[in-house]
């Protein structure tokens, strides 16, 4: 299900909007002392099934598919009346069979109890039996009422941008030259025709790899409930265009050079980004503009402006989240440190840790309990407590 | 083999034509019926089913010269040579066995013979061969992918026909019906069985209509009676009523009384068909509803408008992607020979990145276009 | 999480669950009726058992796609709802499939029933191709029929994605009759040309009315693919000696599909043939099928509701009707084509032969 993105039940049913967001998180606001905690969560969270994921083998893609099952199941309950980390496991079981990476239920179990346990976590009550985890799938799919269908942001940017890349063998970059046929982009030549290779936005070296990355990054936050899936793509090639040195070197010429004469000023002699000759000869036109290429695009640049600032209000809140401790093991966040730290200013508030959140977790969970009691002896009525926490509570 | 055994049996109706209309034709159409069970189908049914024989007064042995004057139960029958002879000839020369027919001698069985139905043995011969060819050639136009072929198919049969009516090359002719038939014994013996299924059918609509038609009847029958017992009852009621008022009241008491009887029929004309009936022609209408709508329609590869999209971009042989890097390098060839097709991912990622530039996405069609990459961008280019 | 139960208790009280009518390896089938409108249903109750293994992956797989095609040759996904510790799919109701229809032997079949069954075959197909989905089990057994005559791909047991490049995907699928020469090479990385072969299969079934290429084994089945369509060459076929599970079968030569097909008109041997080429990337795709000549040639395909139906879905269809009135139009009208002869003894032989084919792929990659 890759192209019919508007028919599908991602669209129909788990798009959703901030205030639908907020009022999930609702119940578990009565039990967090600072609103902000519940960010740090959902990039603990992330971290976590990333965590797992990795240790699992899946693909990025199932990870990321693990990751938004997990958001949507809290879209219908609570962090304190569910045991997160159980849930964590059977999205990464789910996702792994839904993504056709499968991994038997006894490695998840084992890595969960592993990954979990270790120190910054110290989830040392993950049950080993298989059942647990298999009941919990069985919840979570029932939950995602069996919708198991994911899309992600990373096949539009693959179709977007092409990385132009000088090292490449020569075979390589003779094909390459072949399938730029098509040139020339502009808004009143009618349908584009993405597939010549044309209108496919050229990112220096590294660039499409950075931009890769920083998808990788939105699944910190929730932007994977709010937004379809191009626009997050369109908004991290945006982001990438200011954030990667070597791109945001070209974005700078192209601009300077656009803004001081009119057509032919880039041309082939400028070097970052590479065009093969037979372009330049048959369209004389300037160097590619990345801004120009956002623009041209026909979607809603101030969404595409709106999820860019979501991404980097999640930046600013992840360089405040440290992690202690265990070194960090995945590599997610390596295309992207160095821009955070130089364009955000230094951390506001607090650093917050993987440690301080268990334990944020752990007293959300357990005031929760108590409050159930209370209401089960002050009403005299038994309360119906969900068979779901029963479960979880046994389990963790 | 059934009508023949019937004629023996004596159950054939006999025709007798005097003399001097002797060279008048057999009265009643022949009919072929194509259902008939018979291989070589002796003499032609009349629409009752009984064949009728022809005979007349010149009738005359040819192999013993007795004739009607002589022998008025002279019977000439046929033989599959299309020569004539009497029933005593007949018994006499066949009743041993196969024997040489007297005239042309080809071998013959008694039970070839058939009655005659027409004067001009010719046309008997004809018939019976067209009834044969029939049998075997059964292409229909939808067996053909076009008209040209199907008339081609036509006239081969006719030529085979005129051969066989003629005489012409027998032995040609009839290994040309034999490879015919092997050829084409699956695609005959499906359309005997569809020929079959069309009569029975046929005969299914006819016994819907006859059904229909006597309970048409009966509702007729039972609404008259209705009416006349109302009637009956009306009139009681107003001399029952005339009874009981004074003079002054009489007009307006036979006044009302047909006003009401006048609405009563008015009522049940409205309901006019009754239960059955109403079922009946529901039933009639839906099935001709499903005659109607079954109607065959040429085909239409698409129901929707998805390809629609195609213009929005062209695939290109070849490009350089990472992921599909394994595949472009696959030196073996493992993946082409299995079939693996590269193009496919590409035209995915591509589907998926242009399906969504059309739209606005979740509804906020009221953003403008062109200029709010400015606002947007310059915002975030001071943060960088 | 109460009201998410609140909700699930609504839905499931719009289903009422009738009598068991089939048993699977991961599920159990039951009529059912849509509590409202009496509309009938199948409600496939999946067996979680005692949360051993967590859900079978077969079970995974149906329930993603079904939830997200919607065609109306591909069977529907009407709802979802859990009751206890079970999922249940509520499906459209189909009273009868393909294998059957073919097995009557009490049915005619006219071209242009074939060409009929083909297209919506082919239209079904198409559409999970252009989601970019395998159906892997393509059979007359999965080809279910509606009462109005309309034929839709059922069991999505063993589908997946396809088109990333770099993916395995496992060799394992497919029943044996209807699985392509590349599966039994043990190809690794394939495409939409498997579910081509098994078409195409399906197709000459159609014509023959008993499968076309029945092997015992795996072994045998490549033997009688080779047998009926000749041993590829590497002109043929170019790599396929370097598949992973190549072996040489001898040598058999190509004789003219005309041979076998001996009623068929020159348009149908074509789309037969292009549906049986041995190179995967040259077997002609869903889309293209939908375009071929066969299909616009005379005779039209047969409108829906005039296909053969056998006897079981005529009697299943009755009390549909409205018993008030004389069904007898419609009765006669479906009768139309059904004709008494005498039962036949391969009917039995190859519902043997099918009992026996023991082809139960597992899932994997």
């Amino acid at each position: 299900m890759a192209t019919d993105f508007w028919c599908s039940s991602h669209y129909k049913r788990w798009i959703v909007d901030r205030a639908t967001l907020r009022q999930t998180r609702a119940d578990d606001l009565l039990y967090v002392d600072d609103p902000e905690y519940l960010d740090f969560l959902a990039i603990y969270f992330a971290e976590l099934v990333a965590k797992l994921g990795k240790q699992l083998h899946l693909a990025q893609r199932a990870i990321a598919t693990a990751t938004v099952f997990f958001r949507r199941f809290y879209l219908k309950n609570s962090y304190c009346e569910t045991d997160p980390f159980i849930v964590i496991a059977a999205c990464c079981y789910l996702a792994s069979k839904a993504e056709e990476w499968p991994v038997h239920i006894k490695n998840v179990v084992s890595d969960a109890r592993r990954v979990f346990s270790q120190e910054p976590y110290n989830v040392k009550n993950f049950p080993s039996d298989n059942s647990k985890l298999a009941e919990m799938e069985f919840y979570l799919v029932d939950n995602l009422e069996c919708d198991l269908t994911v899309f992600h942001p990373y096949r539009t940017l693959l179709a977007l941008c092409k990385s132009v890349d000088g090292s490449e063998d020569p075979s390589a970059v003779q094909e390459e030259e072949a399938g730029e046929v098509g040139v020339g982009l502009s808004a009143e030549e009618g349908p584009r025709y993405w597939g010549t290779g044309e209108g496919q936005l050229e990112l220096p070296p590294n660039g499409l790899q950075t931009a890769w990355f920083i998808v990788n990054d939105t699944y910190r936050s929730e932007l994977c409930l709010l937004y379809p899936p191009h626009l997050i793509a369109i908004a991290a090639i945006y982001l990438t265009c200011i954030f990667h040195p070597a791109t945001h070197e070209t974005v700078a010429a192209v601009l300077a050079s656009s803004g001081a004469a009119a057509a032919g000023a880039g041309g082939p002699a400028d070097p970052p980004p590479r065009r093969s000759s037979r372009q330049a000869a048959e369209r004389k036109k300037p160097a590619q503009d990345p801004l120009a290429f956002l623009a041209e695009l026909n979607v809603s640049l101030p969404l595409v402006a709106t999820i860019a600032q979501e991404i980097i209000a999640m930046y600013t809140l992840w360089e405040r989240y440290r992690e202690d401790g265990a070194p960090e093991a995945g590599t997610p966040a390596k295309g992207t440190p160095d821009s955070r730290r130089d364009d955000e200013p230094g951390p506001g508030g607090a650093t917050v840790s993987p440690t301080i959140l268990t334990a944020v977790l752990t007293k959300m969970r357990e005031a929760r309990m108590q409050d159930y009691a209370h209401q089960l002896q002050s009403s005299g009525r038994p309360v119906a407590v969900n068979r779901m926490l029963e479960r979880t509570q046994a389990a963790g | 083999m059934a009508n023949r055994m019937n004629f023996l049996q004596g159950k054939t109706v006999r025709k007798v034509i005097p003399a001097n209309a002797s060279h008048s034709r057999s009265s009643s159409t022949p009919q072929v019926n194509g259902t008939s069970a018979t291989i070589y189908g002796g003499g032609v049914k009349d629409p009752s089913g009984r064949i009728t024989e022809y005979s007349s007064e010149d009738d005359q042995c040819p192999v013993c010269k007795s004739d009607k004057y002589l022998e008025k139960r002279l019977r000439l029958l046929v033989s599959s040579c299309y020569h004539k002879m009497c029933e005593s000839c007949i018994d006499r020369l066949f009743t041993l066995g196969p024997a040489p027919c007297p005239i042309c001698s080809k071998v013959l069985r008694k039970l070839a013979f058939t009655p005659q139905t027409f004067e001009d043995l010719g046309v008997e011969k004809e018939i019976a061969v067209r009834r044969r060819i029939a049998k075997e050639f059964k292409k229909r136009v939808e067996d053909f992918s076009n008209l040209r072929e199907f008339n081609d198919y036509l006239e081969d049969v006719e030529d085979i026909t005129w051969n066989l009516i003629n005489d012409i090359d027998p032995a040609g002719t009839e290994a040309r019906i034999t490879a015919y038939r092997e050829a084409n014994a699956a695609l005959t013996l499906l359309n005997t069985q569809r020929e079959e299924a069309y009569v029975l059918s046929l005969r299914q609509a006819e016994d819907l209509e006859r059904k229909e038609k006597e309970m048409r009847a009966e509702e007729q029958r039972r609404e008259e009676e209705e009416e006349r017992a109302e009637r009956e009852s009306g009139k009681r009621d107003i001399i029952d009523r005339l009874e009981r008022a004074d003079d002054a009241d009489a007009a307006r008491v036979v006044r009302r009384t047909r006003r009401e009887r006048a609405e009563r029929e008015a009522n049940r004309k409205g309901v006019a068909p009754g239960k059955g009936a109403q079922a009946l022609l529901r039933a009639r209408l839906a099935a001709a509803a499903a005659t109607a709508a079954a109607k065959d329609t040429p085909h239409v590869p698409f129901q929707d408008n998805y390809y629609a999209y195609e213009d929005m971009f062209v695939l290109q042989p070849v490009y350089v992607d990472p992921t599909s890097e394994a595949v472009r390098k696959d030196r073996e060839g493992i993946m082409r020979a299995g079939g693996f097709r590269v193009e496919e991912a590409w035209e995915r990622a591509l589907r998926s990145a242009v399906a969504g530039l059309d739209l606005w996405p979740l509804g906020q069609e009221s953003v403008p276009n062109p200029q709010p990459i400015d606002q947007g961008g310059d915002v975030i280019m001071s943060a960088a | 999480m109460d009201a998410v139960e609140k909700a699930n208790a609504e839905r499931q009280k719009q289903w009422a669950k009738d009598q068991k009518v089939g048993e699977g390896t991961y599920a159990v089938v039951y009529r059912g009726r849509e509590a409202s409108t009496g509309r009938k249903v199948a409600i496939k109750k999946i067996k979680v058992g005692q949360f051993k293994d967590g859900l079978d992956m077969s079970a995974i797989r149906e329930v993603k796609y079904l939830r997200e095609l919607k065609h109306q040759n591909i069977i529907e996904l009407l709802d979802v709802f859990s009751s206890k510790t079970n999922l249940n799919l509520v499906l459209e109701f189909l009273d009868s499939d393909l294998e059957m229809i073919i097995k009557d032997r009490a049915l005619v079949f006219l071209p242009a029933d074939i060409k009929s069954w083909m297209a919506m075959t082919f239209r079904g197909l198409e559409f999970c191709h252009r989601n970019w989905i395998l159906h892997r089990d393509l059979k007359p057994n999965n080809l279910l029929i509606a009462s109005d005559g309309q034929l839709k791909i059922a069991d999505f047991g063993l589908a997946r994605e396809f088109g990333d490049p770099g993916y395995k995907m496992t060799c394992q699928v497919i029943t044996r009759w209807y699985r392509p020469p590349e599966l039994l090479f043990g190809s690794r990385y394939y495409s939409s040309a498997v579910d081509i072969w098994s078409v195409g299969c399906i197709f000459a079934e159609l014509m023959l009315r008993t499968p076309y290429l029945a092997g015992e084994s795996d072994m045998d089945q490549l033997k009688t693919i080779f047998r009926a369509l000749g041993t590829p060459t590497e002109q043929d076929w170019p790599g396929h000696t370097k598949l992973p599970d190549y072996v040489p079968i001898g040598q058999f030569p190509k004789t003219p599909l005309r041979d076998l097909f001996t009623a068929a008109s020159a348009d149908t041997l074509n789309l037969l043939s292009q549906c049986l080429v041995y190179e995967p990337r040259k077997r002609i795709a869903a889309k293209d099928a939908l375009s071929h000549s066969y299909f616009f040639a005379h005779p039209y395909p047969s409108h829906p509701s005039k296909l053969p139906k056998c006897a079981a879905q005529l009697t299943a269809a009755l009390p549909l009707e409205e018993l008030d009135g004389n069904t007898l139009s419609g009765k006669t009208n479906r009768l139309k084509r059904k004709l008494t002869s005498p039962p036949d003894e391969t009917k039995t032989r190859s519902a043997v032969a099918r009992r026996l084919d023991f082809t139960k792929p597992t899932p994997g990659s």
